[in-house]
């Protein structure tokens, strides 16, 4: 996955199957975890 | 040349702002657009993505005051919740001379908390830096944003368009856009809506509302609605993103117009 430590920003998602998806796929999944976890909170 | 079409003055959030072009995805016309073409009016849409209801007043209510010929004000409120401060902004600022400055503490806050997955200490996250972020925080913490606050402060709001459009002799309609409170699991949307309901018809402004409040009392517990009840699944913007699409803004506008045809015949 891209990785940016020298800014510390790194997208090191540990969900099951997120490294291989798709550049859109991945911004749903994000997008439905935000979701998540602002309803959830 | 002027136009000498009668102004549409309309206020709101995101449901009222192009939201569409904001999130550069493709664009549709919006419900201001829409309307504004079947009333043969020249639209002025000063609502903002973000908006809050004070916002969303002041905006409106100051754009009245300026413009002549006008033929229909609508305000489309936003949740009730979200705070507004209003900042000086100084006349060279070059990149954002929006003084409203809206959000919602509880989102803002939660936003912030869900980034942190990203920062590896001892980097910072820039989601817990600024005013906005260290505000919203102090407003969670000292329990500033109540749901009964956010009643109180927004059917005041509502009230005092309803009277100043009615003093000024002014054709308007109101009606809530977004849900008045964020979504949250089913339970604590349960209780949170009971306790919404509970402060509206406990509110000295039950009553006051006249038919131009489309919608009035806004929740379906107390026989009202919003805009976002009028929506099903297909006409959002997709299951991650629950904005109206061009189909959720056509249903409106037929709202909006049947009911301007009323008041303005």
């Amino acid at each position: 996955m891209k990785s940016n430590k020298e800014r510390g920003f790194i997208y090191e998602i540990e969900d099951d199957g997120f490294a291989d998806l798709p550049t859109k796929e991945q911004a749903k999944h994000l997008q439905k975890s935000w979701n998540r976890y602002i309803k959830n909170g | 040349m002027f136009s000498k079409r009668k102004k549409l003055i309309i206020s709101g959030c995101s449901y009222t702002d192009n939201y569409a072009r904001q999130e550069k995805i493709e664009g549709f016309p919006i419900w201001g657009e829409l309307l504004a073409e079947k009333l043969d009016m020249e639209l002025i849409n000063v609502g903002s993505c973000g908006y809050g209801n004070k916002a969303i007043y002041h905006t409106i209510i100051e754009t009245m005051l300026k413009t002549k010929n006008i033929g229909l004000v609508i305000s489309m409120w936003s949740e009730w919740q979200r705070v507004c401060p209003f900042v000086d902004v100084p006349e060279n600022e070059p990149v954002n001379r929006e003084p409203w400055r809206s959000f919602l503490p509880e989102r803002e806050v939660l936003d912030a908390e869900w980034h942190d997955q990203f920062y590896k200490p001892p980097m910072k996250n820039p989601k817990k830096q600024g005013v906005k972020y260290e505000l919203a925080k102090v407003i969670r913490d000292k329990h500033l944003d109540s749901i009964r606050g956010g009643v109180v402060q927004s059917l005041g709001y509502m009230f005092a368009f309803q009277s100043i459009c009615e003093n000024m002799e002014i054709p308007y309609l109101q009606i809530q856009g977004c849900l008045p409170l964020m979504g949250k699991n089913l339970l604590l949307n349960k209780m949170n809506y009971n306790e919404l309901a509970r402060h509206i018809v406990n509110s000295p402004y039950v009553a006051k509302f006249k038919n131009t409040f489309i919608g009035w009392p806004v929740n379906s517990r107390i026989g009202g609605y919003s805009f976002d009840d009028l929506l099903e699944d297909e006409h959002r913007l997709s299951e991650e993103d629950s904005h109206p699409n061009k189909r959720g803004h056509e249903i409106v506008t037929e709202v909006l117009y049947d009911n301007s045809k009323k008041i303005l015949s």
